[in-house]
């Protein structure tokens, strides 16, 4: 078997395993939205109450909440709020 | 008018400078622009390069992608858009929910055809809300040397999308023209063989 014949067949097998592997993840996720779209036996859940929103320590001018809120989706959501 | 992307999962497979380049290409008969949605800001870089009056116009993706581009698609005869390089952003999402064709740059290399297989699945879901969506894989920076580059269509037909027939070869003019701030089409002789590729696939590709 040549060089050029080996790097077709591991070129080949490499793309039906990723397209193998693509596949099955869409099934996944497809079963997954299936099951999360089926409707809900029981009766309808009442909303849960809403937590009020965390109040900034006394003193913690860096991280005040209105800071958070200027700051775009992304840096909001990798923050990590001191407790 | 058509809109196009130049769409991709991976960095570096040539979306920007087909983009650019293609985008000239067209606007040598119709009116032509670039939208650039990839927040790199490649193509507004090599906008910026060019002391060239008369180039390009180059927008930068701003507020409602899906309402600027059906704005532009009004100015202009045809729109060339540079997606991010992932098919799961956002802009990506939005663009091929509004183009008529998306070109996927593939480069002869293993990553980029496993990379491609994704966009393959992107392209599928967007076809649900935009069922006209022509998608077409383009071979780019073919070397003939390299045996990959001789396997590359072979592999590349294992993914569910059209391979155009022109491949794009590997050429230091690319590059040589970014710098310039220009297209290989503004460079008379020394982008000849660089340009006749690309009329071959927009002759191919927009048919």
């Amino acid at each position: 078997m040549s060089t050029k014949d080996k790097t077709r067949s591991k070129l080949m097998e490499s793309m039906r395993k990723t397209k193998a592997s693509a596949n099955s993840t869409s099934e996944t996720k497809s079963t997954k939205a299936a099951a999360s779209s089926k409707p809900a036996a029981s009766a309808p859940k009442k909303a849960p109450a809403r937590k009020p929103a965390p109040r900034p320590a006394a003193g913690s001018g860096n991280y005040s909440s209105r800071g958070m809120v200027q700051g775009d989706s992304y840096q909001a959501g990798r923050r990590i709020w001191p407790d | 008018m058509p809109v196009i992307a130049l769409v991709g999962n991976k960095g570096g497979a040539g979306k920007t400078t087909l983009s650019v380049n293609i985008a000239a290409g067209i606007a040598r008969d119709r009116r032509t622009a670039v939208l650039d949605a990839d927040p790199q800001g490649s193509s507004l870089q090599w906008r910026a390069f060019t002391e060239d009056e008369n180039a390009l116009d180059v927008y930068e993706a701003n507020g409602d992608l899906s309402d600027q581009i059906q704005d532009l698609r009004q100015q202009y005869d045809c729109l060339v858009i540079d997606c991010p390089p992932s098919v799961h952003a956002p802009q990506t999402h939005t663009v091929l929910r509004s183009c008529d064709l998306a070109l996927i740059p593939v480069q002869p290399s293993p990553v980029d055809l496993w990379a491609t297989v994704h966009t393959e699945r992107a392209i599928e879901q967007a076809r649900e809300v935009n069922p006209h969506l022509r998608a077409i894989l383009v071979l780019n920076q073919l070397e003939s040397r390299t045996t990959l580059s001789r396997l590359v269509r072979e592999a590349a037909e294992e993914i569910d999308l059209p391979v155009a027939k022109t491949g794009i070869r590997r050429r230091a003019i690319y590059r040589a023209s970014a710098l310039e701030g220009k297209s290989v089409f503004d460079l008379g002789k020394r982008g000849a063989d660089a340009a006749d590729e690309l009329k071959n696939l927009l002759e191919e590709v927009m048919n």
